[in-house]
Order: structure tokens, then sequence, then C-alpha cells
């Protein structure tokens, strides 16, 4: 669904991948065998705490360098480092130094971390977020691929060198290889330098507390850790039983087949199931396949050791398949989705809390395990007490990824809302200013001065109001009068109703404007009801539209007013001012709105279903069903917006909008398959069918605003206004917050960039039975099945027709 | 003379720029008080300098535009003149001749207003593309200088 990345782009950074899992390979065999040899198995957890010691020092190295410096520069350095020291620890293993085979099983997992961190890296810059579930995984493959060839080749290599320690040789060479890559990719891809403004010299440096306030990287950590601790107790389970049930050359030959098994499964998933796992699923199942696998495969451990036994060796193919399934799972899922979940972290803050995270927490979790193991193996506990920790790890693990998900949704859908704030300053009125504007001469001024007047009136105010009261335009006159009478003057209250009785009466509408005026401030005067029906039936809108100003709750009584208000929700020039006043007047004008609802043609005033979605919101979505059942669909769009509008959207039933969500499904796959068909020729037709596809697009849009929130209407924003990462991240976020069910219609409806044979193909399972282009044009002029009901497309239909018959 | 039909009349308004991305079930109420308007070769549509707040939509035959004496362009069926005029009239620029036997449709401002009040998605279409030409001319504007 995503567009394709730049060409080049997945082929470097698989490369990179390849040269990099070459190098680990060639890294691992020589470390392992050295180290085995010299000091045996029972130290190997003592490497694990170094790990977390070493690992830790050289990530934070690595992310006070990226904050400082751009991501390429970093890896730069590193990997020559790196390099550097695979050929020292070679020359020291020629001297018989073999102390650096621990060095080098040290180095290995950090090594791995940060090669992970620079190929993530580059790919966060180089593809959008939806690029990044679909083609991660082969980039991940090519580690896999990697790992694999370094295996194999590490034999032949041998044998030519003829001794292990000479490996090192072909690991640097591998590492310059990577470096090689990374430094061409930033050549033919200069926008991996992006680097963000943000993350420049000047740019202030994110403390810790910053960085992990959110909740998603606050999770990202937890996820990871669990994760790395999960994996090495699996790790460990694997090489514990692999010890019990085979040795010497047997152990050997068994690890070598196991290695090779997994990395084919490794590739086989990735180049075949992965992909289309996360485009079906995304990260909602990304961040929980593996952790739930591996818990469920460690319950099915602790049953076997409480059953058969832990010597049995059924347990070691649980453990066998467990580590396959974490290794496979971790390469095809869970890296994709933890990388894709970056993509939300702002820019800025991106890259140092990857590397704190993955560079960081990961050796940190390794050697809080490697020092429960050495505990627990001193305590004697066994193999039993390690597979019960193991679930343990795996539930929370499980957990935290169903909750990193939850707040992935929610960053998203606060990313859609992110937007540039207009900040207003209180305007300030003065005394001073606001008696200089109700003493001028001009009527302008005074109406801006009674339109500024606060709530209080102070004395000189009070001058000012009665200098008003005398002015020569009426309206000027009534308000300030009213304004006096409001601020405890009932002299001036009593005024401003006989004044206002007269003006109602007078032949200019400025004065029945301002007797209108003083009806919205002055309730309690004889005969307030005949004039305001007087008022509402004036021939002058403005009248008309001051009177409806004046329409008060205590009103809701009069059915001659509630029923003069409801009618002018039909007239668009004053529907604003009717629709305040149906708002004010409350339960009293819920019969009549329904009722003028229902009839024909009215519901098509948007004014009207404003107030009648305003009402639905307090008394029950009836008064606005007849408008969301109308044939017209323009007529159920308005209504839906309407609903949304006035926050209405609860009182709706489920069900109907169900109804009306496949209704606009149905119709958008139908306009589409029509358009497919006709001829170019048919183009009013054409037309008509394509406003009528964005009106199915534009209802199921509202559909699921109703349904999920602003949320949903702010991703369908960015979708339809942001480009290139942005925009992928609004799909994305459509993506997640809503069903499968309705993605699956609402993604390629929603995407403008697809063309309609695209959209077409992608609602496949609603399109129509094919029809040559008679029998389409004949369907839409009749419409025999009601589908279409819109007399513009019957219109154009005919047209088409008409003119095919004259060419005929 | 045969008249034209609201789906021809709709086809004709669409090609307007300030009309194209409203739908053609909105755009029918335009169409339906749009004015045509005959011409035969030579007739003035109109003098430059008149203040005149209608829209034409070219739909058979040509015209000339022409400034002081001097032709500016000619333009065909799916041209339009006069487009902002409708919305703020203001001194015509140039006069419009007609180059042959030509049929246009004329919106009136007054109409035009009416329908704007009436119409929200009509009204909605023609700032959304107002707004397009804002935003095209101040990227202009900032790429010239």
């Amino acid at each position: 669904m995503s567009g394709r990345p730049e060409h080049g782009v997945i082929a470097l950074l698989t490369a990179q991948a390849v040269a990099f899992g070459v190098m680990l390979a060639l890294v691992v065999v020589p470390a392992n065998a050295l180290f085995l040899d010299a000091y045996g198995a029972k130290w190997l957890p003592a490497t694990y705490i170094a790990i977390a010691v070493f690992g830790s020092a050289a990530s934070a190295l690595i992310a006070r360098a990226a904050r400082r410096t751009r991501l390429v520069h970093v890896a730069t350095v590193t990997l020559s480092t790196i390099a550097v020291l695979y050929a020292a620890a070679w020359l020291i293993l020629v001297a018989g130094g073999m102390w650096v085979s621990a060095a080098l099983l040290v180095l290995f997992p950090i090594a791995l971390q940060l090669g992970f961190v620079f190929i993530g890296g580059q790919a966060g810059r180089l593809l959008d977020v939806r690029q990044m579930k679909e083609r991660f995984p082969r980039i991940v493959g090519g580690f896999s691929v990697g790992f694999l060839v370094g295996g194999l080749l590490a034999i032949p290599l041998l044998d030519l060198l003829g001794s292990t320690e000479h490996l090192l040789l072909g690991t640097t060479v591998a590492q310059l290889a990577f470096l090689c890559l990374l430094l061409e990719t930033e050549r033919r891809f200069p926008e991996v330098r992006s680097a963000p403004a943000e993350t420049s010299r000047d740019a202030p440096r994110p403390s810790a507390r910053a960085l992990f306030a959110s909740s998603l990287v606050l999770l990202l950590l937890v996820y990871q850790l669990l994760s790395a601790m999960g994996s090495w107790l699996v790790d460990y389970l694997l090489f514990n039983r692999a010890h019990e049930h085979y040795s010497g050359d047997d152990l050997t030959r068994f690890l070598s087949w196991y290695t090779a098994a997994l990395n084919l499964a490794d590739i086989l998933f990735l180049a075949v199931l992965a992909g289309p796992l996360m485009r079906r699923f995304g990260l909602r199942l990304g961040l929980v396949l593996n952790p739930a696998v591996v818990a469920a495969m460690l319950a099915a451990m602790a049953v076997v050791v409480a059953g058969p036994g832990a010597a049995s060796f059924g347990l070691f193919v649980l453990v066998a398949v467990a580590r396959m399934g974490d290794i496979v799972l971790t390469d095809g899922t869970t890296r994709t989705s933890v990388n894709a979940a970056f993509q939300v972290v702002p820019m800025r803050e991106r890259l140092a809390v990857q590397t704190v995270v993955e560079g960081i927490g990961v050796p940190v979790a390794i050697g809080a395990t490697g020092a429960v193991l050495l505990i627990m193996n001193l305590l004697g506990l066994g193999i039993g007490a390690v597979i019960a920790l193991g679930v343990v790890v795996g539930v929370i693990w499980t957990a935290s990824g169903a909750a990193m998900y939850a707040s992935y949704k929610r960053a998203l859908a606060e990313e859609m809302k992110r937007r540039s704030l207009v900040v207003s300053d209180d305007v300030a009125e003065d005394d001073a200013a606001l008696q200089a504007l109700l003493r001028s001469e001009d009527a302008r001024d005074v109406r801006l001065g009674l339109d500024l007047l606060p709530g209080g009136v102070s004395s000189p105010i009070s001058e000012a109001l009665r200098q008003a009261s005398d002015h020569a335009d009426p309206e000027v006159r009534v308000r300030a009068l009213l304004q006096l009478g409001a601020a405890g003057d009932g002299e001036a209250a009593a005024a401003a109703g006989r004044l206002a009785r007269e003006l109602a009466r007078s032949s200019g509408p400025a004065d029945r404007r301002a007797a209108a005026a003083a009806l919205a401030a002055c309730d309690g005067f004889a005969g307030r009801t005949t004039t305001m029906i007087a008022l509402l039936d004036d021939p002058d809108l403005t009248v008309r539209a001051a009177a409806l100003d004046a329409v008060a709750a205590e009103d809701g009584g009069e059915e001659e007013v509630v029923r003069r208000v409801v009618a002018a929700l039909e007239e668009p020039r004053i529907a604003g001012s009717a629709t305040a006043a149906v708002r004010r007047l409350g339960d009293a004008a819920v019969p009549m709105l329904a009722a003028a609802l229902v009839r024909d043609g009215a519901s098509r005033r948007r004014a009207m279903l404003r107030a009648a979605a305003e009402a639905a919101r307090d008394h029950g979505a009836t008064v606005i069903e007849p408008a969301l059942r109308d044939p017209d669909r323009a007529v159920t769009l308005s209504a839906l917006e309407a609903l949304e509008a006035a926050d209405g959207g609860a009182v709706v039933p489920p069900r109907l909008l169900e109804e009306l969500f496949h209704d606009a499904a149905a119709h958008a796959a139908r306009t589409l398959a029509a358009r497919t068909t006709l001829a170019a020729s048919d183009e009013s037709l054409l037309r008509a069918l394509e406003d009528e596809t964005d009106l199915a697009r534009r209802l199921v849009v509202a559909v699921l605003a109703l349904r999920h929130g602003e949320q949903a209407r702010h991703a369908v924003e960015v979708v339809d206004n942001a480009e290139g990462q942005r925009r992928a991240l609004g799909v994305e976020a459509l993506d997640v917050l809503i069903s499968r069910e309705e993605a699956t219609i609402a993604l390629p409806l929603v995407r403008r960039d697809l063309a309609p044979e695209e959209q077409a193909a992608a609602l496949e399972s609603l399109r129509p039975p094919v029809r040559s282009r008679a029998e389409w044009v004949d369907d839409l002029a009749t419409d025999p099945e009601s589908v279409w009901r819109s007399a513009w497309l019957a219109l154009c239909a005919r047209h088409a027709a008409s003119r095919a018959v004259s060419r005929g | 003379m045969e008249t034209l039909g609201v789906v021809e009349r709709v086809a004709a308004l669409h090609r307007v720029q300030l009309f194209a991305a409203i739908p053609g079930r909105v755009l029918s109420a335009v169409a339906r008080a749009a004015v045509e308007l005959r011409l035969a070769t030579d007739d003035v549509l109109m003098q430059e300098g008149a203040v005149e707040a209608h829209l034409f939509a070219i739909v058979e035959g040509r015209v000339r535009v022409h400034r002081g004496g001097r032709n500016v362009v000619e333009l065909g069926p799916g041209a339009s003149v006069g487009e902002l005029a409708v919305l703020s009239p203001a001194p015509r620029a140039a006069s419009v001749t007609a180059a042959e036997p030509t049929l246009l449709l004329r919106v009136d401002k007054a109409a035009l207003d009416e329908l704007l009040i009436d119409w929200p998605e009509l009204a909605h279409g023609v700032i959304s593309e107002l707004v397009s030409r804002l935003r095209a001319t101040t990227e202009y504007a900032e790429q010239s200088s």
C-alpha cells in the first residue's frame, strides 16, 4: 500500500546487513571456540556481566556522540574502531594472549546492538513508517543470510588459514566492508545525513527524565529489556540442554546443524511470512507474537519438567524450538515493530532514545540475566527454576508488548493532532477607551463600545451610558438603557421597555432591529410575546435575525414563537441565529424540529441538521434519524457531520452506523466499478461518478469520526494534506486507530494518490457483478434497485445514453 | 435555436477553474441560473474599463481578447473570462470580441451570491480554489524573491 522507496536504498541497506552478519558470524565462532578451550563453560555467565558494564559505557559514548554529530559520522567512527579492535585482537591472539577471547565475547553483543542501531537509524531516515513495516524485514533478512554465509565460510577459511585465531582477519575484512557500504549509502542518499536540524550542535540535550517522560519511550525500554532477558534465558537453556545430551564432537556437530537450521528458518520466515504478517496485522501482532510464543513454549517446558523430567529429550526439543522461534520472530516481527514504533518518537530524540534503549538497556538486561543465572547455579536451583523464571519474564514481556501497542496508538493519535498553535492575546479593554467609544457621535463606535462592555459597570462608564441613551441612533439608545437597567437602574429598564415597543412599530428596519435588541435583554415588559412574533415575521431579514437572537429559554412555552424559530432554520441567511435560538429553547423545540426534518427537502438545510444534531445529543437520536436514513446520501453526510460537530456521535445506534458504513463502502465499490468500465466520452457521467466516490469516501470518514473520535478525522486530514513521512504516519495512524475490517475499506478510499483501478482492486470483496458500459448506463439511469439514489447521476446517465444513441 | 441541457451546462462550468472541484449535483444549481448567450462574429462581449459582474464560460466558438487595439490572446471552448469579477467586480482589464459565432454561458454575480448562501458546498469549492491560487501566488513570489 505504501509508495516504493528510492531505487537502491533497500539494496544498500540489505548489503550492509549481509556484511554485518558475516562479520558477526566470523567473530562469534572463534571467540566461543577459543574461550571454551581456554576457560570452559562455567565462566560464560561472567561474560554476561562484563557485557552489561562495557556495553553501557560504549552506548553512553555513542549516544553522547549522536547528540553532537550526524548519525553517519557516529557510525563511521564506531565501525572503524571496531575493525581496529578485531585486528588488534588477532595480533594479541597470535602472540598467545587468550584472554582477548573473553573481550571478543563481550564485544559480540555490543557490536550486534550497535550495528542494528546504525542500520535502523539509516532506514528511519530513508524509509517512511509504512515502508519500514514492509521492507525492514527484508533488510534484516540480509543479516541472517550474512550470518549463515559467515558460519559456512568459517570452515574453509579455517582450512585455508590454518588456525582459529586467523579467522579474525576475515572478521576485520567483513567489518570494513560494512563500513564501506555505509559510506556508499551516505554518498548516494545524502538525506541519510538529515539530521535533523534538531540534533545540531546547538540543540539542547534531552535529559533522561525528558526522554523517558513519554510512556511509549518508557515501554520501549521495558519491552526491550524483557526481550533481551527472555532471549538470553532461552539461549542459556539451549546450551545447558545441549551439553546435557551431547559432548565433544557430537556437540559441535549438533551446534553446527542447529545453527544452519536456525538461519535457514530465519531466512524463510523473513522471505515468506514476515512481510505479509506485518502488513496484515501490523504492530498489534508484531509486538506480542514473539513474547507470547516464548512464554507459551516455556510454559510447555515447565509441564515437561514436572512430568517426564528435566533430562527428557522432549524438553531438549522444546528448548531448541523455542530458541529458533525466538530468533526468527525477533528478526521477523519484533525488530521491525520496535523500529516502526520509534518513528513516532520525535526526530530530535529518536536516535538518543534508540541508542540508550538498545545500547544500554539491552546490555544491562543481559548482565542481570547472567548475574541471576550465576546465583541460581550457586544455589543449586536447577533447570526447573530457570524455566519458571523464564515463564514469568515471558508473561510480563507479553503484557508490556500489549501495553506498548496501546501507547503507540495513543502517540500516533497525538502526532496526528500536532499542529501549529496560534496564540491569541486577550484584548485588553480599559475604561478610558470604552468611555471614548461610548461618548462618540458615531453610532458604530458606540455599538462597538456596547459590545465590549464588561460585566460590571463603573461609575464613569455609567455616565457615558447615560450620554449614549440620548444618542440619535435608536439601537444605541435602547441598548444603552438596557445596560443601565442591567446595572440596577430600574427607571432605565422601564424606559428601555417603552422604547422597544415604540420602535417595534416603526417603519424603519433600524428601529425594529433596535426593538429586537431590546427584547434580548428585557424579558419583563408587557406584550413581549406579541412584539417578538411580529419581529420574527418581519419582512426584513436583519430584523428577523435580531429577533431570533432575542429568543430566550422562557419563550419555549409560546408555540408560535417556537414554530417561527424552527421555520427560520430553512432560511440560510438567518439560519445561524435560528440554530442558536433552537439551542436556547431546548426541549421545547424538539418535537417541531423532528417534524420539520421529516418534511421533504427540509433536511437539506445544514442549519436544521446542526440544530437537530444538538437536540439529538441531549434528547436521543430519534430527532435526527430521518436525516440519517434519508435516501439522499448528501443529506446523510450532512447529518453525520453535524452530529460530529455537536459531539453527539454516542447517541447513534451502532447498528445504524454499521449500515451507513457498509452502504457507503458498497456505493464506493459500485462507483469505482462503473468508472473503470465507462468510456472516456461519457465525460459528464464519469465526473458525476467521481463525485459520488468522493461522497462515499466522506461518508466512510464521517462514520469513522463518530466511532473513533476526532483522532480518526485528524489522521484522514494528515493523509489528505501531508506528504512523505508524515503522510505515511497518517496512514499508519488510521491503520491502528480503526478496526481491521474498517481499514480494509477506508484506507484505499482515503488515499487519494491511488488510481480508481487500484481503489477498485482494493475493494475487491465489495465489487459488484461485471457489467458492460451499456448495462451500467442503463442501471444508473433507471436505478431499479434504488442503490444509486441520485437524481443528478440519473440525469447524467440518461444524457450519456442519448448521446450514444445519437452517435449510433 | 437549440438550447443547452443542464448536463451540458454543468460540463461547461466544470471547465471553469473556479468551479472545477464542485460536485455536479451542486453545480447544477449554478447551471440552471446561468444565461445562454450567442454572439455573432465581431460582437463585443465586454469593453475594457467597464465595471461588470459576470463570468462567461465559452461553450462553442472563439473569442478574441484585445487591449488598445492589440490582440492579447484567443480563447476557445473550455476557457472562461471574468472569473474573479463575478465574485468582486472590477474594471475589465481588456475587451473581448467574438472571433466567430460563439456560444457562452453567463453567470451573474447576483445569482451566484444567492447560490453561495444556499449551497455551502459551492461556497466551500470556490473558497478552496481561491486559497489554492493564493498559495500558488505566494509560492511563486517567494521563489522569485
